[in-house]
């Protein structure tokens, strides 16, 4: 049995069993309080929690039957086992009350011995029932955090599909955008501040990504050092995709110029941009990974590294995509290493449409 | 009228209900002055109540004797029975007047 004491709640309306039953109680250990009648039994249940019910049937205004219907119609209290305790003592009372829902009934009078070997067999299944049901919050507890982790990784769709039990995920997507935007010089600043500095502070812009790119309806796929790599389009109603991802390149522009790693030097981002069909998938078994493969990755990550500090270069699949909203540059042909050359532009501002 | 029984009934009682008792007996008192005064109204709902609460409570304080009178009481009230119910009220006049407790 557990260690807290039991609280019961008598509900009789003879004073004298109320009295009885009270006593045979304390003499067990137990705690009670007493109510008169059905109605003040339910203003009891909804003020405090309580283990047992001993319930009379014979009482006016709300008998009995109508109390433990209401106990066990009520999603607040239906746990609480009740025990019937009537001098009603035809079978069909008997059979009413165990169909309403009562753990148990007793006739009046009681026998103590009986009455005691009921109580406890009551508050004894009540506990095991508290300890299952405590048991199922954790772990629907843990499920949450689990799935919330499984979310932090992946996006929705992908995490519900491995729930699911899917094993090999892979999806061919026709038309994406493909973002990588690195800060730059972050390395030869973090030489010059400490490594707890460095990572609060590299979590603040981060975490202001994630900010934007969940409010611009666009993936993160990973961290790498102190670049960051977004898809859009994976979901088959964004077909805006390279639009949004514009969007989201410029408001990254101006979110940086308000982070620094050093004071009074604004940090810069150097963006690339490309669009096209990539192959996505889940791999790994202990450390799962969402990732995208395919040459529109190699590429929007060429354009990040031949791109300048502050600028989002864009190839001419985005360029092509995007040019009736905003405003680019042509930056000519540049020579990529791996891809040849390459005609390219500099995203500049959104057109006043 | 009928000669009252002069013996005592001994009634053993848990020592742990002892101060319960002095006012569960007053009570039953009181029972007999409101069974008459019903009586006098011709309200056996009310005499049944009262033989159901008896019947209900006496054995659990160790007075079993008050479980039988509330249930004839009970059943001769539902059924208007109105002499059996003053037979009743007599014999636990009588069982009250007669009854020597001891606890333990």
């Amino acid at each position: 049995m557990e260690s807290k004491k039991n609280h019961i709640l008598i509900v009789d309306d003879t004073i004298e069993l109320r009295a009885l039953l009270s006593k045979r109680l304390s003499n067990l250990g137990l705690s009670s309080e007493q109510a008169e009648n059905g109605r003040q039994a339910m203003q009891k249940l909804a003020e405090k929690p309580f283990d047992l019910v001993l319930l009379d049937i014979v009482m006016p205004e709300m008998d009995g039957y109508q109390v433990l219907s209401a106990i066990k119609s009520d999603i607040r209290f239906r746990h609480i086992p009740v025990i019937v305790i009537s001098a009603v003592d035809e079978m069909e009372s008997v059979i009413r009350c165990i169909q309403l829902g009562a753990e148990d009934y007793l006739p009046k009078p009681f026998n103590p011995t009986l009455l005691k070997a009921r109580i406890e067999a009551s508050l004894e299944r009540k506990h095991l029932r508290d300890q299952e049901q405590t048991l199922m919050q954790e772990i629907e507890l843990e499920r949450q955090k689990a799935d919330n982790l499984l979310l932090n990784i992946m996006p929705e769709s992908i995490a519900q599909r491995l729930k699911t039990g899917e094993r090999l995920i892979a999806d061919t997507h026709q038309a994406v955008t493909v973002m990588f935007a690195d800060i730059v010089s972050f390395t030869d600043l973090s030489n010059q501040i400490t490594a707890q500095d460095l990572v609060r502070r590299l979590n603040l812009i981060v975490c202001r990504y994630d900010e934007l790119a969940s409010k611009f309806g666009v993936e993160k796929i990973k961290t790498i050092g102190d670049g960051v790599m977004f898809v859009s389009g994976l979901s088959p109603s964004n077909e805006n995709h390279a639009c949004i991802m514009a969007r989201l390149a410029l408001r990254l522009q101006q979110e940086i110029g308000k982070f620094s790693l050093l004071d009074n030097l604004p940090l810069e981002l150097r963006t690339g941009i490309h669009s096209g069909p990539i192959v996505a998938g889940v791999i790994g078994s202990q450390k799962l990974s969402y990732d995208l493969w395919g040459a529109t990755v190699n590429i929007a990550s060429r354009m990040e590294t031949y791109s300048l500090p502050g600028k989002i270069q864009i190839s001419e699949a985005t360029f092509l995509l995007i040019k009736n909203e905003f405003l680019c540059a042509e930056r000519g042909r540049i020579d990529i290493r791996g891809m040849g050359e390459m005609k390219t532009f500099f995203l500049t501002g959104t057109r006043n449409l | 009228m009928e000669e009252q029984q002069t013996s005592k009934i001994v009634v053993h009682i848990d020592p742990d209900l002892e101060s319960l008792i002095p006012g569960y007996l007053t009570n039953r008192k009181k029972d007999i002055a409101t069974i008459y005064d019903s009586l006098g109204k011709n309200d056996l709902d009310k005499i049944r109540i009262i033989g159901h609460s008896m019947k209900g409570s006496g054995g659990g304080y160790g007075f079993d004797d008050i479980t039988d009178i509330g249930m004839m009481m009970e059943k001769a009230a539902k059924e208007g029975r109105s002499e059996d119910v003053r037979v009743q009220t007599k014999r636990l006049e009588d069982y009250l007047h007669r009854i020597e407790i001891v606890y333990g």
